[in-house]
C-alpha cells in the first residue's frame, strides 16, 4: 500500500507541474509519514546524496561546454572537421557528425552541442544551399553523441548511483559513440546519393593542415580529457575542472573573445543547470533509498523472472521500460529514478553494469529527440526557427541508425566492454 | 542544387556567433546574481587549488576536498532559488498545452505544494541539526551543522521567495480577472 501510495503521487505530481525533484523528494516524504519514519531522514538522505566528489564533475563540464560555445572554439572545430570529411557527398552532413564528435570529447550534454555547436553546423547548412529538415534532422542525431563518448554527465549520475567506475564507463562508451557516428555517416551518404547533395570541400592535405593549425589549441581539449581519463592520470572531476581552466585559458588569453561579462553569464547558466540537475540527484537518492529499503526492484525482478531467464529478452524488456520513460522525461531524472530498479535486476541476470549504463544512456538519447520532452528538438527548433513539429518530423528518419546501433550493443556487449576491459581488466 | 558542385565558403567565426552575443547582450545579471558568481567562482578555485596541489605540488590538501564537496551542496541550493524565480526547475512542461487556461491554476498550485515541500524540508534540517550538533566535519575545523545550517537559510529564503512568487501569481490573476470584467462592462454599454 505505502509503495502504491510513492508511485501514485510521484506521478500525479508530476503531471501537476511540480519540478521533478520535489516531486521525488515530496512522494518520498508522503512514504516516509505513511510509515511513521522518521522525517529527518528527508534531508539527511538527500544531502548524503548529493556529498560526493565525482558530482564536482558536473558543473564543470557544463561550464567548459558553455565556455567552447561561446569563446568561438565550437567554431574552429566546424572548421577543421569540415577540411576533412567535407570532400564526401553530402559533405555538411559528415561534418556534421566531425565536429559532433570532436565536441563529445570536450561537453558531456547533447543540450550543449545542439545549443552551440547545431546552431553553427545550421547556419553553414542553410548558406550551402540544403533544405532544413536534413540539416536539423542530423544536427539533432548527431548531437546525441556527445553523452556517449565521453565525458558525458548522464554517465558520470549512473556511475554515482550504481556505484560504478565512471572512468570505466567513459571508456566504453567510446566504441558506441563511434558506432553511432559511423551508422548516421551511412544514412547520410545515402541520403546524399539519392537527392544528389554536393561535396563541400574537395579534399586537400595542405587545407587539412591550415585547419589543424587554427584549431590545434581547441582540439588538444578532447585529448586532455579523454586522454586523461583513459590513461587514468586524470578523475572525472579532475579531467573537467582542467577543461574548464583550458578553455577559459583559451577564450580569455589566446582568442580573447571572452569577456568578464561573459564569463559572469555563462557562470549563471551553469549554476542554474547544476542546480536543477543536483536537486534531482538529491531528492534521487530519497527515492532510491526507499526503494532499496523495501526491496522493490528486487520484487521487481523476481516478477521477470518469473517470464524468462533469458538474458537478452530481459535486456530488450529493460530497453522497452527506458525508451517509454525516456520519451516522457528528462535524462537525469530518467536516470534517477530508473538505476534503483535497474541495478537488482540485472544482478540478478548477470548483466554488466558498464554494458547497463552505456545502453541505457544511449536509449535515453532517443527520448532526447522525440516528442513530448525532446529537450535537443526545443534547442534547435529555437536556435533554427523552425517549428517543434517539424523538428520532430525531420528528426524521425535519423532515428533509425541510432536504433540499429543500440540493438547492436544490447545483443553484442564486447562493443562496449572490449576497451574497458582492454585497460582496466576483466 | 547541383550535383558535386564545390560550396566552400571561408567560415567567419565572428558572424557565426551572432545569436550568442545577442543572448549574452541581453542577459540581464541581478544583484542577487553576484554572491552565486562568487561562490561557483570559490568552488572553481577550490577545486582547481585540489587539481593543481595533486599535480604540480604533488601533495594535495586535504580540506579541499571536502570543502568543495560542501560548497557544491551550497551552490545547488542557491541555484535552485534562481531556478525557482526563473522556472527553470525540471518539469513536465509538456503538460502545459494541456492545462489551457487552467495552466496558472496549475502554476500556484505547484508553487504552493513546493512551499509546504520546503517548509517540511527546513523543519527536517533542524531536527537533523539539533541531533548532529555534536558531529566535526572530517578536515575543516568546523561543526558538521554549520552546512546544514547555511541550507537552512538558503531554503528560508527559497520559501520567501516561492511567498513572493504565489502573491504575485494571485494579484495577476485578479489582475486579469478586473481587466475581463472591466473588458465586459465597456463591451455591454
Amino acid at each position: 500500500m505505502a509503495l502504491i501510495i510513492l508511485f501514485s503521487s510521484l506521478f500525479i505530481l508530476m503531471l501537476m507541474r511540480i519540478p521533478i525533484a520535489f516531486s521525488l523528494a515530496l512522494s518520498s516524504l508522503s512514504y516516509i509519514l505513511y510509515e511513521g519514519l522518521p522525517p529527518v531522514l528527508l534531508f539527511h538522505n538527500m544531502i548524503n546524496g548529493m556529498d560526493s566528489f565525482p558530482l564536482l564533475s558536473i558543473p564543470f563540464f557544463i561550464l567548459a561546454g558553455g565556455l567552447m560555445n561561446s569563446a568561438g572554439i565550437t567554431a574552429r572545430i566546424f572548421g577543421f572537421a569540415r577540411s576533412i570529411v567535407g570532400w564526401m557527398p553530402g559533405g555538411l552532413g559528415h561534418v556534421n557528425i566531425g565536429a559532433s564528435i570532436v565536441f563529445a570529447g570536450m561537453s558531456g550534454a547533447a543540450v550543449a552541442d545542439a545549443g552551440g555547436l547545431g546552431a553553427i553546423e545550421i547556419k553553414a547548412m542553410r548558406e550551402a544551399g540544403y533544405d532544413d529538415d536534413f540539416s536539423i534532422g542530423i544536427t539533432a542525431a548527431s548531437s546525441t553523441i556527445g553523452p556517449i563518448i565521453p565525458p558525458s554527465l548522464p554517465l558520470v549520475i549512473f556511475g554515482v548511483m550504481s556505484s560504478v567506475s565512471i572512468g570505466q564507463l567513459f571508456v566504453a562508451g567510446i566504441i558506441p559513440g563511434l558506432l553511432m557516428a559511423a551508422s548516421l555517416s551511412v544514412m547520410v551518404w545515402w541520403i546524399a546519393k539519392k537527392r544528389n547533395y554536393p561535396i563541400d570541400m574537395a579534399f586537400r592535405l595542405n587545407n587539412i593542415a591550415v585547419h589543424a593549425k587554427t584549431s590545434f589549441l581547441p582540439l588538444m581539449t578532447p585529448v586532455i580529457i579523454v586522454g586523461g581519463i583513459i590513461s587514468g592520470l586524470f578523475t572525472p572531476t579532475e579531467a573537467a575542472i582542467c577543461a574548464s581552466a583550458y578553455a577559459m585559458f583559451l577564450g580569455l588569453v589566446v582568442y580573447r573573445t571572452l569577456a568578464i561579462r561573459k564569463l559572469a553569464v555563462i557562470s549563471i547558466d551553469t549554476i542554474e543547470v547544476t542546480a536543477s540537475i543536483m536537486m534531482i540527484v538529491g531528492a534521487a537518492s530519497v527515492f532510491a533509498w526507499i526503494l532499496t529499503a523495501n526491496q522493490v526492484a528486487v520484487h521487481f525482478a523476481e516478477f521477470v523472472f518469473s517470464f524468462t531467464d533469458n538474458k537478452y529478452i530481459v535486456l530488450l524488456l529493460i530497453m522497452a521500460l527506458v525508451l517509454v520513460v525516456g520519451l516522457f522525461m528528462e535524462t537525469i531524472a530518467a536516470i534517477s529514478i530508473l538505476v534503483p530498479v535497474l541495478l537488482p535486476i540485472a544482478a540478478q541476470f548477470d548483466i554488466n553494469l558498464v554494458h547497463l549504463g552505456v545502453i541505457v544512456i544511449l536509449n535515453l538519447m532517443l527520448g532526447l529527440l522525440t516528442p513530448p520532452v525532446g529537450m535537443v528538438l526545443f534547442v534547435l527548433s529555437r536556435v533554427s526557427g523552425v517549428s517543434f513539429e517539424r523538428c520532430v518530423k525531420a528528426t524521425m528518419p535519423f532515428l533509425v541508425p541510432l536504433i540499429v546501433v543500440l540493438m547492436l550493443l544490447v545483443f553484442f556487449p564486447s562493443l562496449t566492454l572490449f576497451l574497458p576491459e582492454l585497460l582496466y581488466g576483466k | 542544387m547541383e550535383n558535386n558542385q564545390i560550396k566552400a565558403k571561408e567560415i567567419n567565426f565572428d558572424q557565426l556567433s551572432d545569436a550568442d552575443e545577442a543572448y549574452f547582450k541581453n542577459f540581464k545579471i541581478s544583484l542577487a546574481d553576484y554572491p552565486l558568481i562568487l561562490m561557483f567562482g570559490f568552488l572553481f578555485a577550490i577545486v582547481f587549488l585540489q587539481f593543481f596541489t595533486r599535480y604540480i605540488l604533488n601533495d594535495s590538501i586535504a580540506w579541499t576536498e571536502e570543502a568543495a564537496r560542501y560548497l557544491l551542496i551550497l551552490v545547488t541550493f542557491a541555484g535552485a532559488i534562481r531556478c525557482q524565480i526563473t522556472g527553470s526547475h525540471i518539469t513536465l512542461e509538456f503538460m502545459d498545452k494541456y492545462y489551457g487556461r487552467f495552466k496558472i491554476w496549475f502554476i500556484i498550485f505547484s508553487l504552493s505544494l513546493t512551499l509546504i515541500f520546503i517548509s517540511l524540508i527546513i523543519w527536517s534540517a533542524l531536527v537533523l541539526i539539533e541531533r548532529t550538533s555534536f558531529q566535526q566535519m572530517v578536515s575543516l575545523p568546523f561543526p558538521k551543522y554549520y552546512l546544514h545550517a547555511i541550507v537552512v537559510a538558503l531554503l528560508s529564503i527559497n520559501w520567501l521567495v516561492l511567498i513572493y512568487l504565489i502573491y504575485n501569481k494571485i494579484r495577476n490573476l485578479t489582475r486579469i480577472s478586473n481587466a475581463d470584467i472591466l473588458a465586459n462592462i465597456i463591451q455591454e454599454h
